[in-house]
């Protein structure tokens, strides 16, 4: 052990280095390999210092394989230049020490590389049962500037999942779409609630109906109507369609900018979201409402709003938007 | 009328539809002059129009049904038999000012039964120039529509067919629908009077006739007399709004309350629906002759004599009496061992009534066709064209349908698929195809009709959990009625189609599974607890699988159980669980139950699916299309997913197509505003919608195919690959239709049997499309080539690399042995014992390729970040081919590719047989253009590239199969390279082998007799005066003494450096001495030799 902490030692402050076999990367990978089928977990070791990254994460990898007694050189391969070292070397030590986990998971989640962070959500997102700890580096992560990242994080988060993708958007769809007929919603008539503790999910507000809403307009922000406020919060609004149009392959709900991410609620079914981050606050977003509109008869809308600082809200037009 | 079938034995036969009727003693007609008498204003008679010159527009019957002009028509001389017309105009653009003559409604215009609309009608030329001409009108809506307006009386239409010809259609009206009837098509020369005639016999069944002569018609059981109507009866023109005047003239317009049989006073005879083309050695063919008697009488002592002279034969066989309006059919046997060519004769019938003679002769042209090459490779335009153009450019195939599908399901067993005029016209066409080489692909989509039939749709559509039905259409293919009724299509088509050698292949069920829906009818529920041991999980709502996010408790490396409920039930799902590849299996297996195990069924897009085999079901050949923007080398993407589809089912073949058209929205979105900045097709068709692809795309696209082993290729979009009739297609582009036509002409043509016999080279690239992915994290590509995982694919290609796409299924069979690297897109989530064997390819020295997709559970060597494009193709190449640089560097100390260029705009590929290695070389350098290039969506103008290409294959002799000629290679102990310059999208083949070739030898052909045999052995010869150990492209030329070209003479494969062909020498073929030439396509050595043929 003493002697593969020497070798990981060289190379985290000495440099890569070719590694103790000689020859090209291909017979330094293959003389590892024959390493590792011995269970000569310090030469493979050694191999973390090589110059080539293949053969670097080669070691890692059998490394990671060959279980506890790697336990010392996969946690110096944390610190490995090589980010692919360092992922390998996380997820292998969250397994082999899950009472440790939660410290690499937090220290992973530092990391510079995306693909280290995912490894510490991943493991986050699968632990049972869920700790406050866990939730509270679930919601920092929720936060993070990689879309996997951060939606793994809210998948984990947040009890409400659709895939929503419109007909506009589906590479799937051999025709070309048009939008037939547009139908804005009113500005005016809206309900809001605020919530502050991001509870109303749980507490079925999407559901339509219940006390403690105020009146509200959309196409500008919920800041310009006196609620100088930060988080989530809820729209309401119950409108009539006419009836059913003769032709149409599809219906979307088009928002045309939400600041920042939303989650949507359709006659009490569970919609699709917008979360892009907070480079979503002006993005318009579509989701495909076929199924859950009521023709000709009444809907009730319900959007769970998350804005995380300066102005937020419903601020652009909302439109039913009939394809063909 | 009555029909007999005589059956008659001679040694050959056949003829051309016109009908002759050789004039002697033919019996006036009443139709044939004025009517006057009972025949004008008897009581069956409804009204009668003659426009006699001073009461033009009287009704002659006596009803009082008096004419109207309307708009420009205007009573003229001229009439058919020199008294007065209705003269009409064409109503041209505008469509909104009516014409023709008008009667006042009557109730008595509404017949109670059966009826008969008959007139003489002369055409202008101007006719040409339309579609569909209302003759007469009472009806107004002709389409349906309920309620007081609408399916009330009736309408007589003149629409146009293929050809020049026309129909006629008349559309009645039953009050809660109505129903069209139809003629076949007939000539109709303007500038002469015909006369037409539609009786209707009240009971469903309506007949046509054109001058005298049976045209044909429809039937619709259950049907009774029309639902009588409120409107006013329009002759020339439609009674009211978007007009449509018969252009010419009309005469003696008779309304009869009775069916009316019309004669022609002769004694008829015409090919009837039997065939008159026929393939070189069929077995058991005939061709029929049918004699009608419409002389008004009784015929006695009836003889048909038949004559070919070329050939000597005179037969004559006796019918003996025919009654009034008997039919007979005439079977002649066909000897389809003579030489292929047309034979000319003719075929007399007489007969006798009392001391007059009745003659009738019809010119006949037999036609035997040579067989075709074997080796031929299919070119199969996915649709429809004329047969020239067709054949000018080069395709081998096209569709046509075969099938009444509402005749076939009202049916309990199998039954003949078309019928009436419908079966006759599609016997022709047939017949037309095999005499100009073109082979037939039915399409067979029982499916679509089942699931667009009003009533049938709902009763099969496949329904949610609660039982509901959904509001799109989607057929639920698991029922056993639905099973049933596709084995009867298949079954019905081979029954009445399978002895036609036209008919070479069959579409099945296109573009279905696009639309599947999970279904929960008990027998989807007890086939699913059947087939995978447990009931649909509760999560699976739709056909788009459970995101692993939403899961909780789903393992945190996300390596799912290979029997996960979740993965087991979509697994079940798309293999069988939607019933739609049982389905297709079905019309294969009835297509197949006549012992036609030539005819070829096809199935597509087959990988509009995720990646689990069994797409297509039991059929031949899968096959998808694809699109080639942005980056054309996506075809070769599209068809590695048909071969890893294509493993599931060991002897599938695959085959692929290229979409001709392309979508404006994808290519050319924006029309310039400003006129002077719209090119030229932008500004004679602004509104197109769909337009032709650019010939550099096509070409690529083209290689990209070849270079792989498909067994055929593929067109979609006749309207937009030449100036046809469109229908949303348009023709942008007329370089195209050249770039193909020479392709197939210098390419297919040559090389195709070599092609399609040589395999791939054994990968050791792989590439796995994850279908567990697909379930939990949305991935895949679903054949469209959009996605990162496509792209993927294209990155190895520019990497210089060649990749096998594998399935999970593929690993888990057959493990990764043999692989070197193996690159895993957008597999989120993996079985475990996929992770297993990775873990294990690893241990062994693979290279893992991951992106930041991958499950965790997998420790990548390399990774390859993703790409979301951004549209602009230009960037987006760049940085693909970018990452396709980085992966090359990091791959090289590791992986020494077989073959590659040193420019990654030249994509090698490589195949191999015995010692004999084939290399395509794949030009992919392309800019902006200015067909759509200009709006930035589509690199389309291929741009020349030079490229030095090694092959590490120690000295091996290079050839160009495209040139026929050997090239210079520099050689070293690693491999031969050579320089190659490629013109915008161009392709070469090269053929490495171990030894030079020495030279082409015939083995000497022995004296043959006629009727007899004669062998043909061409063997092509290394250095060491062995075959060489390759499939080589031979030319093989077979003169007869008179320098005609014989059977079989064509291009070939031969394998392992030998072919053989087999000559059957025909009863009249020359005698003397033939000559044999066989040219190598690989250097161009050629040798000639003689054979003698004895009477």
């Amino acid at each position: 052990m003493g002697r593969l902490i020497l070798v990981v030692a060289a190379c985290l402050f000495g440099g890569a280095v070719r590694g103790a076999n000689s020859g090209g990367p291909a017979e330094r990978r293959d003389a590892l390999l024959k390493a590792a089928l011995g269970g000569g977990v310090e030469e493979v070791g050694r191999g973390l210092s090589d110059e080539n990254l293949v053969v670097r994460r080669t070691a890692a990898r059998l490394l990671a394989e060959a279980g506890a007694s790697a336990e010392g050189a996969l946690a110096t391969a944390l610190g490995n230049t090589d980010s692919l070292v360092r992922r390998t070397a996380l997820r292998a030590l969250c397994r082999l020490r899950p009472e440790r986990a939660l410290d690499w998971a937090r220290k992973g989640l530092g990391d510079e590389d995306p693909a280290v962070r995912r490894v510490a959500v991943d493991w986050l997102t699968g632990v049972e049962p869920r700790t406050d700890n866990v939730t509270a580096l679930l919601v920092k992560a929720r936060g993070d500037g990689d879309a996997l990242i951060r939606d793994a994080a809210s998948a984990a988060l947040f009890p409400f999942q659709r895939e929503n993708v419109s007909l506009r958007n589906r590479k799937d769809y051999d025709h070309d779409v048009r939008i037939a007929q547009a139908i804005p919603l009113p500005e005016s008539g809206w309900e809001f609630r605020l919530d502050p503790g991001d509870e109303g999910h749980l507490k079925g507000w999407f559901s339509g109906g219940g006390p403690g809403w105020a009146r509200i307009d959309v196409g500008k922000t919920w800041e310009s109507q006196g609620h100088a406020y930060d988080g989530v919060a809820w729209y309401r609004l119950t409108f009539k369609l006419p009836s059913k149009p003769g032709k149409l392959t599809a219906v979307d709900l088009a928002f045309d900018g939400v600041d920042e991410a939303a989650w949507v609620w359709l006659n009490g079914e569970y919609i699709g979201s917008h979360d892009m981050g907070k480079a979503g606050w002006n993005k318009a977003f579509q989701l495909d409402i076929t199924r859950e509109i009521r023709w000709g008869g009444e809907n009730v809308l319900v959007v769970r709003v998350f804005d995380s600082a300066a102005a937020g809200g419903i601020w652009r037009p909302v439109r039913v938007e009939v394809l063909e | 009328m009555s029909g007999r079938r005589v059956a008659l034995a001679t040694w050959l036969f056949l003829g051309p539809g016109c009908l002759i009727h050789a004039a002697p003693a033919a019996v006036p007609q009443p139709w044939q002059r004025p009517y006057g008498g009972a025949d004008a204003t008897g009581a069956v008679v409804l009204a009668y129009w003659g426009f006699e010159p001073g009461a033009e527009g009287a009704d002659a019957s006596g009803r009082g049904r008096a004419l109207a002009l309307r708009g420009s028509s205007r009573f003229t001389g001229g009439g058919v038999a020199g008294g007065g017309a209705l003269e009409c105009f064409g109503s041209g653009a505008d469509r909104l000012v009516g014409c023709g003559a008008m009667a006042k409604r009557h109730p008595s215009l509404s017949p109670a039964g059966a009826f008969t609309i008959e007139m003489w009608i002369k055409p202008k030329p101007e006719l040409a120039d339309t579609k569909s001409v209302w003759l007469l009108d009472k009806k107004y809506l002709d389409y349906r529509k309920e309620g007081a307006d609408g399916d009330r009386d009736y309408c007589l239409k003149l629409v146009a067919a293929s050809g020049g010809r026309r129909r006629l259609v008349a559309q009645l009206g039953f009050g809660k629908d109505s129903a069209d009837f139809g003629s076949g098509a007939f000539d109709l020369p303007s500038g002469e009077w015909a006369h037409v005639a539609f009786a209707y016999d009240g009971a469903g069944v309506g007949r046509f006739y054109v001058n005298g002569r049976d045209a044909g018609g429809s039937s619709h059981p259950g049907r009774g007399a029309v639902s009588p109507g409120q409107r006013d009866l329009v002759i020339g023109d439609r009674i009211g709004s978007n007009f449509s005047a018969f252009p010419g003239w009309i005469d003696g317009v008779r309304i009869l309350g009775r069916a009316e049989v019309f004669r022609t006073g002769r004694l008829e005879i015409d090919r009837g629906s039997g065939r008159w083309v026929f393939r070189r050695m069929e077995q058991g063919a005939s061709f029929g002759v049918r004699v009608c008697n419409q002389t008004g009488g009784a015929l006695s002592d009836c003889i048909a004599v038949l004559g070919i002279e070329s050939v000597g034969l005179r037969k004559e066989i006796r019918v003996g009496q025919m009654g009034l309006d008997e039919v007979r059919q005439i079977a002649v046997d066909v000897d389809t061992s003579l030489r292929p060519e047309r034979y000319r004769g003719s075929v007399v019938v007489t007969g006798m009534a009392g001391e007059t003679t009745h003659r009738a002769e019809l010119p006949l042209e037999l036609v035997i066709v040579p067989r075709p090459s074997p080796g031929r490779m299919p070119v199969v335009m996915w649709g429809t064209g004329d047969l020239p153009r067709i054949k000018e450019i080069g395709f081998t195939h096209q569709v046509m349908n075969l099938a009444d599908f509402s005749a076939i399901w009202d049916a309990d067993g199998p039954v003949e698929s078309l019928s009436g005029d419908r079966l006759t016209e599609a016997g022709k066409t047939l017949d037309e195809h095999l005499a100009e080489g073109i082979g037939v692909v039915a399409t067979l989509s029982p499916g679509h009709w089942l699931q667009d039939n009003a009533e049938l749709g709902p009763k099969f559509g496949r329904v949610d959990r609660g039982g509901k039905i959904g509001e799109k259409p989607s057929l639920c293919a698991s029922f056993s009625e639905v099973s049933a009724f596709a084995r009867r299509v298949g079954e019905s088509v081979a029954r009445t189609f399978g002895g036609h050698p036209a008919l070479e292949a069959a579409l099945i069920n296109t573009e279905v599974r696009d639309g599947t829906r999970l279904c929960f009818h008990p027998h989807d529920l007890e086939a699913c607890r059947r087939a995978t041991g447990r009931d649909v999980p509760d999560l699976v709502k739709d056909r788009g699988g459970v995101r692993y996010a939403t899961l909780r408790g789903f393992p945190g490396d996300r390596a799912v159980a290979d029997d996960d409920p979740i993965l087991a039930y979509y697994r079940w799902f798309w293999r069988e669980g939607d019933g739609w590849n049982r389905m297709h299996t079905m019309v294969h297996e009835g297509l197949k139950s006549t012992g036609r195990r030539d005819l070829w069924t096809f199935f597509d897009p087959a990988v509009r699916v995720p990646p689990a085999w069994g797409s297509g079901g039991g059929v031949d050949v899968i096959s998808q299309w694809t699109y080639s923007y942005p980056d054309p080398i996506k075809m070769g993407q599209a068809c590695d997913e048909l071969f890893a589809m294509a493993k599931g089912r060991p002897g599938q073949r695959v085959m692929k197509m290229t979409q001709i058209i392309w979508y404006r929205t994808q290519t050319a979105p924006e029309l310039p505003k400003d006129e002077s900045k719209r090119v030229a097709w932008e500004r004679e068709i602004p509104d197109a919608r769909f337009i032709t692809i650019a010939p550099d795309h096509l070409r690529e696209a083209f290689w990209c195919k070849v270079a792989r082993p498909v067994q055929g290729i593929m067109y979609h979009g006749w309207g937009s690959l030449v100036e046809a009739e469109h229908r949303g297609y348009r023709f942008t582009n007329p370089e195209t239709a050249k770039v193909l036509a020479g392709l197939i002409r210098d390419v297919i043509g040559p090389l195709g049997p070599t092609l399609r016999d040589v395999p791939d080279r054994r990968a050791d690239v792989g590439l796995l499309e994850s279908f567990a992915s697909n379930v939990f994290a949305g991935r895949g590509t679903f054949g469209w080539g959009h996605t990162w995982v496509a792209d993927a694919h294209l990155v190895l290609q520019w990497a210089q690399l060649q990749p096998e796409i594998l399935y999970e299924e593929t690993i888990m069979r057959d493990g990764l042995s043999g692989f070197k690297v193996l690159m895993l897109p957008g597999c989120d989530v993996l079985p475990r014992s996929v992770v297993a064997q990775i873990a294990e390819f690893q241990r062994k020295g693979g290279i893992v390729v991951g992106d930041e997709f991958l499950c965790p559970a997998v420790c990548p060597d390399i990774v390859l970040p993703s790409l979301a494009r951004t549209g602009a193709p230009d960037k987006d190449k760049a940085e693909l081919q970018k990452r396709a640089a980085a992966l090359r560097a990091e791959l090289d100390p590791f992986y020494r590719r077989f073959a590659e260029s040193d420019n990654p705009d030249v994509v090698i590929r490589c195949r191999r047989t015995d010692e004999a290695d084939y290399v395509f070389a794949i030009n992919d350098r392309r800019g902006f253009g200015d067909y759509v290039g200009q709006h930035g969506k589509v690199m389309e103008r291929g741009l020349p590239s030079k490229a030095r290409i090694t092959v590490r294959r120690p000295g091996a002799v290079l050839y160009d199969l495209l040139a026929h000629r050997e090239l210079e290679v520099k050689g070293g102990s690693e491999g031969v390279e050579f320089d190659a310059a490629l013109g915008p999208g161009e392709g070469r083949t090269y053929l490495l082998v171990p030894r030079r070739i020495a030279g082409v030898a015939i083995d000497p052909v022995p004296e043959s007799r006629r009727g007899g045999r004669a062998e043909i052995r061409v063997r092509v010869a290394d250095q060491n005066n062995g075959c060489l150990a390759a499939v080589v492209p031979v030319k093989l030329e077979v003169r007869d003494p008179d320098g005609r070209s014989a059977e079989f003479s064509g291009y070939y494969g031969a394998a392992n450096g030998e072919m053989r062909v087999g000559l059957d020498i025909a009863p009249n073929d020359a005698i003397g001495k033939w000559s044999v030439r066989a040219t190598e396509l690989a250097s161009g050595r050629s040798t000639e030799a003689q054979f003698e043929v004895i009477p």
